[in-house]
């Protein structure tokens, strides 16, 4: 009994386990490097100083009293599978930003950095 | 004479199971299909609880313990910090008969599909000596998909 509905029962399992699987990488790139940030100090350093490190910022914002320069990355990692029957996908996005905060007179008060690029990774959406 | 004409019957018998089983997938495949999505985009929120206490929590503190927000906006004298996290799934299943419409020239294809998007929300509102006047969690992920997706909009 076994042994007739193994082989059909194997092909067809097979069968439906075809598929294809793909892995992708997209990045948002923005070329600063976190490890400038050691050199930053509150106080002292200046718009400036800080677009000499970090280049051009991706966005500003006015503040109630000061602005903020907005330097973001993202890393997007994907993975579909496509199965005869059914097929998944999953995205995950993570993202490097780091915000300054100056004053009216462009001298830094505070700045805040969040590194999770290296965090995005594939994966089954379950 | 007789065992290879058993063989024989064997050998058929397969070769028609087989036929039947390629023939029924490949008229399915593409016909009847579930499709799972999920896209996920930043770092988990958790619940501030009492960690920031209101008329004394800096912008200073806030960045020291959480890191760069997703979002800064300014409204009139107060300066907002935003942290988000969203989660996108979809759901969708799809029947369609392709064999059946190449032979008649008309297809017959049924399908439902739902898309939720939930987001995980942290605000912390500054005043313009950049003290905290107002913190504002909602965890939205953490609701059903169903109950989320079948509910009516202002629920």
């Amino acid at each position: 009994m076994i042994r007739r509905y193994f082989f059909p029962v194997t092909i067809g399992f097979i069968l439906l386990c075809t598929g294809c699987f793909v892995f992708g990488t997209s990045k948002d790139y923005h070329p600063f490097d976190p490890d400038d940030l050691e050199s930053i100090q509150p106080g002292i350093t200046t718009a400036t100083d800080i677009s000499g490190l970090f280049g051009a910022p991706t966005s500003t914002v006015e503040l109630s009293n000061g602005n903020a320069y907005i330097y973001h990355r993202s890393v997007a990692k994907a993975t579909l599978i496509w199965l005869v029957l059914v097929s998944f996908a999953n995205y995950d996005t993570q993202v490097d930003q780091i915000v300054f905060f100056f004053d009216k007179n462009d001298l830094l008060t505070h700045y805040g950095a969040s590194l999770n690029a290296d965090k995005a990774g594939y994966g089954l959406p379950f | 004479m007789q065992t290879r004409l058993v063989m024989g019957c064997r050998f058929k018998h397969r070769f028609a199971m087989l036929a039947l089983l390629g023939g029924i997938l490949l008229s399915f495949s593409g016909c009847l299909s579930y499709q799972y999505e999920r896209r996920v985009e930043g770092v988990e929120i958790k619940d501030p609880a009492d960690a920031y206490s209101l008329g004394k929590t800096t912008i200073g503190n806030v960045l020291c313990s959480l890191g760069a927000p997703d979002e800064v906006h300014s409204l009139d004298n107060t300066d907002l910090l935003v942290y988000q996290r969203s989660l996108f799934q979809e759901n969708g299943l799809s029947l369609g008969i392709p064999v059946f419409d190449m032979a008649t020239g008309w297809s017959v294809k049924i399908s439902a599909a739902g898309a939720v998007t939930r987001y995980d929300t942290l605000i912390f509102w500054f005043n313009s000596q950049g003290t905290l006047q107002d913190i504002v969690f909602e965890k939205a992920s953490g609701r059903s998909y169903l109950k989320t997706l079948f509910s009516k909009q202002n629920d």
